[in-house]
């Protein structure tokens, strides 16, 4: 199983890519997970990046299962890609004008190489499986139509649902790009509702920024800031508490918080712009989605809290949705090592 | 020290290019190395009977070019221009750099017989001209190889840079083809004159006022018979006294051509034996009195028929040009590269008139052979020059192989990343 290495950084990648081994290795296959240091600063250093992935060689392995870039420019002739994203700041971000890459030739060039190598990378393998968020970016700009795999949950007897608890939780990483930020704005849209946050915050500074902007809303006696890395059992007793999730990423591919909510029975409040999300999330039906602004989330959460058996009916067709797509880790092992 | 050694090559009586081989192979088993032998035609070239050796001898289809790599201590490759005797080579050099003997500069048929047995016909071929001499070396519509076409060929795509950029040192057997060598190789590139033996020739007899005048070998338009035959033909003397014989191999269309011109020139058509073997040959040659060694252009890195001439110690005539230049004028007769027929014509006149200056010539040329063509001092040679390709190669195969990774990335070669990777790769690997 092949991954990168970015010294400090542990996501939802990382968990995957741990529990794909374990997994594996529960099925009664040996596997081990192999990755490789990346870094993708400066910009110039992408080609030696990619060129350190191609050159390195494989033996004695059945199957290798690679999962992100320039994890799975590592050659072998039995290779399974599980694209979980691309080097984003070569595609989507760039387009958007958030990516590292400057736009002039040079950025061009390094840009092209990138393709060019995922190119190659993506047509060579055996079997391409892809996020949805992913595999879109794969159409749209490799022409490729991979199978969409989603990471199945890795401990769903935890989310078993419980008593709602009358709050909103915001879980995961707390950063920019998640707009833990714009929740609290939201929250002076939606009296009376509670919202907290828990997650491990992306810089020292987050938790006091947060908690100012909380103040200037007027809304700080209203949110319970959690910002730590919470044990797994801590987080699921979380989303079984609480009576919808909101999960309001700038287009992330992840759809992981989403499926937690849904298996414990929650509903999910998201944007339109949240990205993966968006594919198993359906306005009204598992959950609400709003534009990404104060007044339209703060809306959303307030009709969650104000009714709360709608909410846990939402709540209730998103496990259903689960289930009926049957997003289980022997299934995905039987495609990943068919 | 004795070493391991792999000779990668033709193995058939046949191929002049065995018949070096075998000689070759002889004296370093002589000095005490152990020699296996890879045959590395294709087809029924490999049908052939082996050459006779006291070596291991096994068929380069065989054994793949890293299990080559690991098993030996040195790697030989012979490089000719003709792809059922050589076929099976290419693939293995890119996987084992290592030292490789180019018999032929120009190897364009080569590369025609590789692109349609082994890759993808024409259209790999234009892909290996466009990288190698850009889109305008081959003209859509044309074909890639035409017999009145060898001169433009070799000036604009003879493949010689198709192969020469993965061997891990090169030597070869004239230095005309050695500086677009040295600029296409990594490695170190040698030039060694071509080991043959003696021919054991019958001696040369006085003429009796009559000249019989051989081509030996395999016959293409660029061994200028047609030259021959103007030069016969242009003098009163000449069309009474000389006569013409082709002692070889000679394709059809060729030999008709000659046969049209003797008949537009009025004088008898030379005589054609096709292919001869090495007694046939001796036979033939008991009465041959002057050889013609004439090219243009010059294909080859070494010239075994110019080397048998000198053995066989009667006059020759050599075109001015590539490895035929490099013999002493003293040893034989010179011609002007391309217009051939007037100095012909001068020398047999001058080789008629007397007689005695003509077989001086011819000893000269058969001292020399003897000094300069011996197996002896082309392995004194050729171990050094292995020596410095053995250390060569793991820095060219890595090179290679980042090279190969780039252009998978379809990153330009001129780009500042390659510069900087290649950069430290050489402080990594080159003390």
């Amino acid at each position: 199983m092949l991954s990168n290495r970015v010294p400090y950084i542990r996501g939802r990648a990382e968990e995957l890519s741990f529990n794909l081994v374990r997994q594996l290795q529960e099925a009664g296959h040996q596997a081990e997970e192999m990755r490789i240091p990346f870094s993708w600063s400066p910009t110039e250093r992408l080609i030696e990046e990619m060129v350190i992935a191609r050159s390195l060689r494989l033996t004695n392995v059945d199957r290798v299962i690679a999962l992100k870039f320039p994890a799975y420019l590592i050659p072998h002739d039995n290779q399974v890609i599980w694209l979980l994203h691309q080097f984003r700041q070569a595609y989507d971000l760039f387009d958007a004008g958030q990516s590292h890459i400057e736009r002039s030739p040079r950025g061009e060039a390094i840009r092209a190489a990138i393709r060019a190598a995922d190119e190659d990378a993506f047509r060579s393998a055996r079997a391409l499986y892809a996020t949805p968020g992913a595999a879109k970016r794969l159409d749209r700009y490799h022409d490729l139509h991979a199978h969409v795999l989603f990471a199945p949950l890795n401990d769903p007897e935890l989310f078993s649902g419980g008593d709602d608890g009358g709050f909103i939780l915001a879980a995961g990483r707390v950063g920019h790009a998640e707009r833990q930020g714009l929740l609290i704005e939201a929250l002076a849209h939606a009296p009376g509702v509670r919202l907290r946050v828990a997650g491990p915050p992306d810089d020292a500074a987050m938790p006091g920024a947060l908690q100012a902007l909380a103040e200037r809303c007027g809304v700080a006696d209203r949110v319970i800031f959690d910002l730590r890395f919470l044990p797994r059992e801590e987080l699921a007793a979380l989303v079984n508490e609480c009576t919808a999730s909101a999960y309001i990423p700038f287009d992330e591919d992840s759809v992981g918080y989403a499926m937690e909510a849904f298996q414990a029975g929650k509903p999910v409040i998201t944007s339109t712009d949240s990205g993966g999300v968006l594919d198993i999330v359906q306005d009204g039906e598992t959950g609400l989605v709003t534009a990404p602004r104060p007044e339209t989330l703060g809306q959303a959460m307030a009709r969650m809290i104000a009714d709360r058996s709608r909410a846990a009916c939402l709540g209730a067709a998103g496990r259903s949705l689960l289930a009926a797509h049957n997003i289980t880790w022997p299934k995905a092992l039987e495609r990943l090592l068919g | 020290m004795k070493m391991r050694l792999a000779w990668l090559g033709p193995w058939n009586s046949r191929s002049t290019i065995a018949s070096f081989g075998r000689l070759v192979v002889s004296e370093l088993l002589a000095r005490n190395h152990d020699v296996t032998v890879f045959r590395t035609e294709t087809g029924s070239a490999l049908n052939e009977p082996s050459l006779p050796i006291r070596a291991r001898l096994e068929d380069l289809h065989a054994i793949d070019g890293h299990t080559l790599n690991r098993s030996f201590d040195g790697v030989i490759a012979n490089i000719g221009d003709h792809h059922p005797l050589h076929g099976s080579v290419v693939n293995v050099l890119e996987q084992c750099p290592c030292l490789v003997i180019f018999h032929d500069g120009m190897i364009a048929n080569l590369a025609a017989g590789w692109a349609h047995e082994a890759a993808a016909g024409e259209n790999s071929l234009r892909t290996l001209v466009r990288k190698i001499y850009g889109g305008e070396a081959w003209v859509d519509g044309t074909p890639f190889l035409h017999w009145s076409q060898t001169q433009m060929q070799a000036a604009t795509r003879p493949m010689t840079e198709w192969l020469t950029p993965l061997a891990a040192g090169i030597v070869t057997h004239s230095a005309f083809w050695a500086p677009r060598m040295r600029a296409a190789c990594s490695g170190r590139v040698d030039v060694l004159p071509l080991a043959l033996a003696d021919s054991e020739m019958p001696p040369p007899r006085t003429h009796q006022g009559r000249l019989v005048i051989a081509t030996i070998g395999h016959v293409n338009p660029n061994n200028r018979a047609d030259q021959v035959l103007l030069a016969i033909a242009s003098d009163t003397v000449l069309r009474a006294r000389c006569e013409y014989r082709l002692l070889g191999h000679v394709e059809g269309p060729e030999q008709e051509r000659l046969e049209h011109l003797s008949t537009d020139l009025g004088i008898p058509p030379p005589r054609f034996t096709g292919y001869l073997s090495d007694a046939a040959l001796r036979a033939e040659m008991a009465e041959v009195d002057v050889i013609s060694c004439l090219r243009h252009p010059v294909v080859e890195a070494g010239s075994a028929s110019l080397v048998t001439a000198m053995y066989a110690a009667r006059p020759t005539l050599v075109s001015w040009y590539g490895v035929y230049a490099e013999v002493p004028e003293y040893a034989v007769y010179h011609c002007t590269p391309g217009q051939e027929a007037v100095d012909v014509a001068a020398h047999l006149r001058a080789i008629l008139a007397e007689p005695a200056a003509a077989l001086t010539m011819g000893q000269r040329a058969r001292a020399r052979a003897l000094q300069v063509h011996s197996a002896n001092n082309y392995v004194d040679r050729l171990l050094p020059a292995l020596a410095a390709a053995t250390e060569a190669a793991p820095a060219i195969a890595a090179a290679h192989r980042l090279g190969k990774v780039l252009g998978r990335f379809e990153i330009d070669p001129n780009d500042p990343a390659v510069t900087r990777i290649v950069g430290n790769l050489s402080n990594m690997l080159v003390s």
